[in-house]
């Protein structure tokens, strides 16, 4: 199965790029000319075109402040998963150029080689993309963040701001494996898909030891570039902050060797979390092959299975995948179509909806819902802010499956030295 | 530079004639007992991985082993392999796609070498980034760009060029680039590295080329090809170049330290 994503200047239809996911070869200049070739005569007439589905793919095409057009074919997901996925690669593209030079570009082809940087970040938004492969080697989601809850997260949260402090910012994270495990306040402040490129950006490459790159910020700001500073601690963990012209990188270092030098230990023991992405001290019941913890308000995730049962038959990245597919095709189907409708109505006032609101009929999203099938299950619930989906074996009863939940929920959330 | 130890200035002093490449590492180190036995502080034989540190870490060697510190900043025109040549020395292997480098890159790499009788562990920072990032980080940065520019030079100790066996033009352009930098004012050794290296091949940078060159300038090219599949451990497959770097800040440092000798 594959994914394309390709971008065209709206009026020339001139290609600036194609990306793709998967087998099978680049999309052909003619192929895109005719995808581009739809969208621009409907245009003419008035009318936009959106989506378009075929047995087993889907096309979605969307403009971009009136200059860029950019179009995903994927096979497998969900619209709403497309629309997000090409949100975040217009934001990729001005995390990398910034917005003027998108919108009046001195030339295309300059451009073109401009957003050349951008393909390591476009290539690791298509690997959000649930297309049914198990290549992945990652399970990610677009627009939340990767979360890894330690029990030393309360404990960096303490010296990252201190950190920041010193280095005049307010923005800062520790990525620890590539999943966050604490931020500052500023930092969750971001827009999600913001927060997604940033760590993204900072770890498209090999190990390095330190890194500063320029990037402009898509909502927050997109005319005025910031430097993302990445150091890296200990062996698998980097503390990313966003600085303005100062301080330079050396003196970066050296700030961070001042302020982390007594917590290399808790760095180590925090490093001891990953793969679990959970504390050691906290059991999972044997019938949880791996859940999917997810705060749908802030925006960012934890994504674990249960080391009891790596033995399983359903094992590796591919368990984790029926989580994500689980998530976008049951969940935010059934338990967060409210909040979708929120932010849909946000931007484009569709008036059906306002309709129907108005009605007083507004469809307030189920609290639970669960799949079944011959190796494994799924149960997802909502509560509060949280949607907990958890994935289990066939062998537990369906039944005993909300308990389970509702039980392993209230443990995950009971410790708050995780800075969930 | 941070070459502190008074031992090395008796290094420093027993060979006062310096000639260009002092042959004062053993090439075949990383192979013998001794090397052998620190092996497991830079390879991790389980996982086959090189250990990679953070700025808060080191390998965790005996004391008495005498650490050096060097800046090298990477030179080179866009995808001749710069970035590649770094991922390599720092134990990466296989390929991973070609991305443009945005912004500075910096990798430290830890390598311990035999100088003459002794170990010395070098702590090498390689500096990498790309001309385009440079020009961007002048359009958007202005204040900065200064800043950026001087934050890869600022205090050099060498700076490595890098070309392409297989693109003549990118050779050729070597002397320009090592002339470009000599006004920085540590005055930088310089390191020349020709990747895609293929031996028993035609290449388009010829091994008559290479004598020439190193006879001119009086600086070892060293080869690489960033591809080369590994069947041993990976790090015995890049012991060479690292030492051949090592060689050549040692002896630069060997004849700034003659010079003042001599001077006093
Ligand atoms: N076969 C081979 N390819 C190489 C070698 N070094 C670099 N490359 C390839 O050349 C391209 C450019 O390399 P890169 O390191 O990104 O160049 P840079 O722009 O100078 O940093 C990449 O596709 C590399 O994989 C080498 O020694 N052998
Ligand atoms: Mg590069």
């Amino acid at each position: 199965m594959t994914a394309h994503v390709m971008c065209l200047t709206s009026s020339g239809g001139i290609p600036i790029f194609a990306r793709k996911k998967g087998e099978g070869d680049m999309m052909t200049f003619s192929k895109m000319a005719s995808l581009n070739g739809v969208h621009m005569f409907l245009k003419s007439q008035n009318m936009e075109l959106l989506n378009t589905n075929m047995p087993d793919t889907t096309v979605v095409w969307k403009e971009y402040e009136e200059c860029i057009t950019l179009i995903a074919i994927a096979s497998g997901t969900t619209k709403r998963v497309l629309n997000q996925f090409l949100d975040a690669v217009f934001s990729a593209m001005i995390l990398v150029v910034g917005i003027d030079d998108i919108k009046n570009p001195r030339n295309v082809e300059r451009l073109k080689r401009d957003l050349r940087i951008c393909n390591p970040i476009i290539d690791r938004l298509l690997e959000c993309l649930d297309v049914g492969d198990r290549i992945s080697t990652k399970t990610d989601l677009v627009d939340l963040t990767e979360s890894i809850m330690c029990p030393e997260n309360h404990l960096l949260q303490a010296c990252l701001e201190a950190y920041v402090e010193c280095l005049d910012s307010m923005y800062g994270c520790i990525l620890i494996h590539g999943s966050l495990s604490v931020a500052t306040e500023s930092w969750w402040c971001l827009d999600p898909v913001e927060r997604k490129l940033l760590t993204i950006a900072a770890t498209t490459e090999d190990s390095c030891t330190a890194r500063d790159l320029p990037v402009f910020l898509p909502n927050k700001s997109p005319n005025v570039a910031f430097r993302l500073v990445s150091v890296t601690l200990v062996n698998h963990i980097e503390v990313l902050s966003l600085c303005g012209p100062t301080p330079e990188l050396s003196e970066v270092e050296r700030l961070a060797i001042q302020c982390w030098r007594s917590s290399i230990d808790i760095l180590r023991a925090a490093e001891q979390s990953y793969t679990k992405n959970f504390p050691f001290n906290i059991s999972l019941d044997s019938g949880i092959l791996g859940f999917l913890l997810v705060n749908y308000r802030i925006g960012k995730f934890v994504l674990s299975r249960n080391p009891q049962n790596t033995k399983n038959r359903v094992t590796g990245t591919h368990r984790l995948d029926i989580l994500r597919t689980f998530y976008h095709q049951a969940v935010e189907t059934f338990l967060l179509s409210e909040d979708i409708e929120e932010c849909q109505t946000d931007s484009t006032e569709t008036p059906k909806r306002l309709n129907q609101q108005e009605n007083g009929q507004k469809f307030e999203g189920a609290k639970e819902t669960y799949w079944c099938s011959e190796y494994h299950k799924c149960h997802a619930v909502k509560e509060g802010d949280q949607v907990f989906c958890v994935l289990y074996s066939a062998t537990v009863p369906t039944h005993t499956m909300r308990l389970i939940t509702h039980k392993t929920l209230k443990t995950l959330l009971a410790d708050k030295q995780l800075c969930w | 530079m941070s070459l502190s130890t008074e031992s090395s200035l008796f290094v420093g002093n027993s060979i006062l004639l310096t000639i260009n490449m002092s042959n004062a590492i053993s090439m075949n180190w990383l192979n013998s007992t001794e090397g052998e036995s620190l092996l497991h502080h830079f390879y991790n034989r389980s996982t086959n991985k090189r250990r990679f540190y953070g700025i808060l870490e080191r390998p965790p060697l005996p004391s008495s082993i005498e650490e050096v510190t060097y800046k090298i900043f990477i030179i080179g025109r866009s995808g001749v392999g710069k970035t590649s040549v770094v991922s390599r020395l720092a134990g990466n292997v296989g390929y991973s796609g070609y991305f443009e480098t945005n912004g500075i890159k910096k990798t430290t790499i830890y390598w311990p070498v035999k100088i003459w009788d002794k170990v010395v562990l070098f702590k090498l920072h390689f500096w990498d980034t790309s001309e385009n990032s440079i020009k961007k980080y002048n359009h958007i940065l202005p204040v900065s760009f200064v800043i950026l520019h001087q934050a890869c030079k600022d205090k050099v100790d060498a700076v490595c060029t890098v070309f392409s066996f297989d693109d003549a033009s990118s050779f050729n352009d070597v002397p320009q680039l090592m002339n470009s930098m000599s006004a920085i004012a540590e005055k930088p050794g310089n390191i020349v590295i020709g990747t895609k290296y293929r031996a028993w091949s035609s290449l388009a940078v010829t091994d008559t080329q290479v004598n020439e060159f190193e006879e001119k300038w009086k600086v070892k090219i060293i080869r690489i090809d960033t591809h080369k599949s590994v069947t041993r451990p990976e790090i015995f497959d890049c012991s060479y170049q690292l030492n051949w770097i090592c060689e050549t800040l040692w002896d630069r440092d060997q004849e700034f330290i003659s010079k003042q000798v001599v001077q006093v």
